[in-house]
């Protein structure tokens, strides 16, 4: 008993200096990205600009042109990209957990082409602004009712009839992206469509940030609240009503929360993918299978992660790479790794 | 007969060509030879009652150096769009109606509707074979134009020349171009390259931003350096926008074909606020002489761009818009009113720009 009272006490001790050691680096890498971009901007002066929000600066040594870099183009990319990486990690393992199954992520419920597919019909018809980001969000919420109403049976969802409902939403989703992709005017509007589904952050204002932290935010706290109920989830639906868990309630809630985070990020940024699916693997090697504490490290090392990955973004060519593209190059080699290593030890490790 | 070749030697070949005209006196009816872009032989026996073109331009070439549009028989869809939405509509309404079924948005030809109208000669651009053979394996007599290069613009003149046996009136314009281009060259004269207005032409604004990188244009001419040209070939390239701060033009214009972009778009831009260019007002939409590069009108465009830029160097701003009237008058043989000068010089997306009105309005 004392035993795995110090034990325990230990690996709390340990999560906490790895917490306390990822947010440093999130920190050092939020101000590194600040400072990284095409154009040059001293360290000390990114600082100053900064501080003049706190106490303004009267005979400021920076130029306008500057302070925009700093102020109107990096930061609310920077936050973006934390927010979206952080949203969609706790995303993944929320699932995974849900899922019992570590090859899962956010868009296996058909949401993220639901969204998508908004989009680009918005795209099409519209052409552009603030009724893209309505339809992708109305559209991805609106395809995890339909994934509810085909998975649920006299009241009760199994997992398997979840995902084939989900793959049966994204498949027709995806036909549907083809045939707006097909009307779409190849010179103006289907090179829009393209970029808008590879994923990007370059253009968000502080307009999309308010929007997107609305729409990550506070599903991520829910998620964050139903950490133990997932705990109980992930040993399996049978040992879960034994428990008394309310399966249903929970599954459903996290459904929502999780398409309320991938809506929020496709009709903001385009589809942004692998991120749910490889981060919750690295949080698991630091800390474990504990909901508690793999929900916020998942957090903070997507968050870090999508942080670098739009460093790259932006930094690597005068053009802006699609982050999206960024993230498969990424995710798909980390995947297969994945599979490799779950196919060795025959899937789940509590089946 | 002697082949006329367009791309080299092509001052004797119009010498030859001119000479054997001005020697018949029915000349417009003579056998002609000459080389098309491909090096290809054509042979015309008398000029072509029905052309049909796979792009936009081959008709405006054609129509302003024959004076007329009675032999232009189709053009590809993409073209209704730039007719429609273009000082064209006013001024050759009948391109409107034009049979546009030969291609579709691109230039790949659909060959049994061009059959049925039964052509003469089809233009077709070069740098695809495959947009050529299928026309040939038919049967059809294909006259190959390159892109995209100030050459080859000058030379479009002379092939329509040759086609329609007006190669007098090919020979008229590139004059007139080239005694507007020596003009500008005189008034730029003493001007060092680094002493050049910077400039960008950017046609498109999403989350990135789409520049002209290709050089083929001589921003000499209007005292301008186009920060983004580079000898990649690339027509565009597309930036972020702190490569746009990095720049920091003095000067943005917009092209006259990016029809949904303004100046206004500019102005109103969170980011791009500070830029030297939007602070100080000289973001300019071009006119529509600018709406396709390949029409002889374009070189209206340097002298536009000149007196943006560098309004200093022009003391008589207001003699353009009859450098205009004359432009359109040679080369359309038609008279522009007051309010088509309007129309044409984009006064009313310009308007907010800086001196703009004073000196076009």
């Amino acid at each position: 008993m004392q035993a795995t009272t110090i034990a325990q006490g230990g690996t709390r001790m340990r999560t906490w200096a790895i917490v306390l050691l990822l947010s440093l680096l999130l920190v050092l890498c939020a101000v590194y990205s600040i400072t990284v971009g095409r154009y040059d901007i001293a360290m000390w002066d990114v600082w100053l600009i900064l501080w003049d929000n706190v106490i303004p600066d009267q005979a400021p040594a920076w130029t306008p042109l500057q302070a925009d870099v700093v102020e109107v183009i990096r930061l609310p990319r920077i936050l973006a990209a934390l927010l979206i990486g952080a949203g969609l990690a706790m995303s993944g393992a929320a699932l995974q957990g849900l899922f019992r199954n570590p090859l899962i992520d956010p868009s296996i419920i058909g949401v993220t082409s639901g969204a998508a597919f908004g989009g680009t019909l918005a795209i099409l018809v519209v052409g552009g602004g603030y009724p893209v980001l309505g339809a992708a969000f109305a559209f991805g919420i609106g395809s995890l009712l339909v994934v509810k109403c085909l998975a649920s049976v006299k009241g009760r969802t199994s997992t398997l009839t979840l995902v084939l409902a989900g793959v049966i939403v994204s498949a027709f989703f995806g036909s549907a992206i083809s045939i707006v992709k097909l009307l779409a005017d190849p010179h103006q509007k289907l090179p829009a469509i393209t970029y808008w589904l590879m994923g990007s952050i370059a253009a968000t204002n502080y307009r999309d940030l308010a929007l997107m932290a609305l729409a990550i935010v506070p599903p991520s706290i829910v998620i964050f609240l139903l950490r133990y109920q997932i705990n109980i989830l992930s040993l399996g639906e049978d040992k879960a009503r034994a428990l008394g868990s309310p399966i249903e309630i929970v599954q459903w809630t996290i459904f929502a929360a999780v398409s309320f985070i991938s809506a929020g990020v496709v009709a903001t940024s385009g589809i942004v993918g692998w991120v749910g699916l490889i981060i919750p693997h690295m949080a698991r090697t630091l800390v474990g299978p504990d909901h508690g504490r793999l929900l916020p490290m998942s957090a903070l090392i997507g968050a870090i992660y999508l942080l670098l990955v739009d460093d790259i973004a932006r930094t690597a060519t005068v053009a802006e790479l699609p982050i999206g593209i960024i993230t498969s190059l990424i995710g798909v080699p980390f995947f297969a790794l994945i599979l490799r290593r779950t196919q060795s030890r025959s899937g789940w490790a509590n089946d | 007969m002697k082949v006329l070749r367009v791309s080299a030697g092509r001052g004797l070949a119009l010498a030859t060509l001119v000479a054997l005209l001005t020697a018949s006196p029915t000349g417009a009816q003579a056998e002609v030879q000459f080389l098309d872009h491909r090096n290809q032989v054509i042979v015309l026996e008398s000029p072509p009652q029905k052309i049909v073109s796979m792009f936009a331009s081959g008709p405006l070439v054609h129509y302003a150096v024959e004076g007329s549009s009675d032999h232009i028989a189709g053009v590809n869809k993409k073209a209704k769009a730039m007719y429609e939405g273009s000082f064209y509509a006013q001024l050759i309404p009948e391109f409107l109606k034009l049979n546009m079924n030969v291609a579709g948005e691109g230039f790949a030809p659909n060959v049994e509707a061009i059959l049925e109208i039964k052509p003469d000669v089809v233009l077709q651009w070069v740098f695809d074979p495959k947009l050529i053979e299928p026309l040939e394996r038919v049967g059809l007599k294909v006259i190959g134009w390159d892109c995209c290069t100030n050459q080859h613009r000058r030379e479009y003149l002379t092939l329509s020349g040759y086609t329609s046996g007006r190669i007098d009136r090919a020979q008229t314009i590139l004059q007139k171009q080239d005694a507007s281009d020596q003009a500008l060259r005189r008034i730029f004269a003493d001007l060092k390259p680094e002493d050049t207005v910077s400039i960008l032409v950017v046609d498109e604004i999403k989350d990135s931003f789409r520049v002209i990188a290709n050089s083929s244009q001589d921003y000499s001419l209007s005292g301008t350096r186009n920060l983004a040209a580079d000898d990649t070939g690339e027509w565009w390239r597309t930036v972020d926008a702190e490569q746009l701060l990095v720049w920091n033009p003095a000067v943005i214009v917009i092209p006259a074909y990016a029809a949904e972009l303004t100046p206004a778009d500019f102005y109103g831009n969170a980011v791009l606020s500070n830029l030297d260019a939007v602070k100080n007002k000289q973001v300019y939409k071009f006119p529509q002489f600018n709406r396709s590069p390949d029409a002889a009108e374009i070189y209206l465009s340097d002298d536009w761009l000149a007196r943006v830029a560098n309004p200093a160097r022009f003391p008589e701003p207001k003699a353009f818009r009859e450098t205009v009237k004359d432009g359109y008058k040679l080369i359309y043989q038609k008279d522009l009113t007051e309010d088509q000068i309007r129309f044409i010089l984009e006064l009313d997306q310009n308007k907010e720009s800086a001196g703009y009105v004073d000196i076009f309005g």
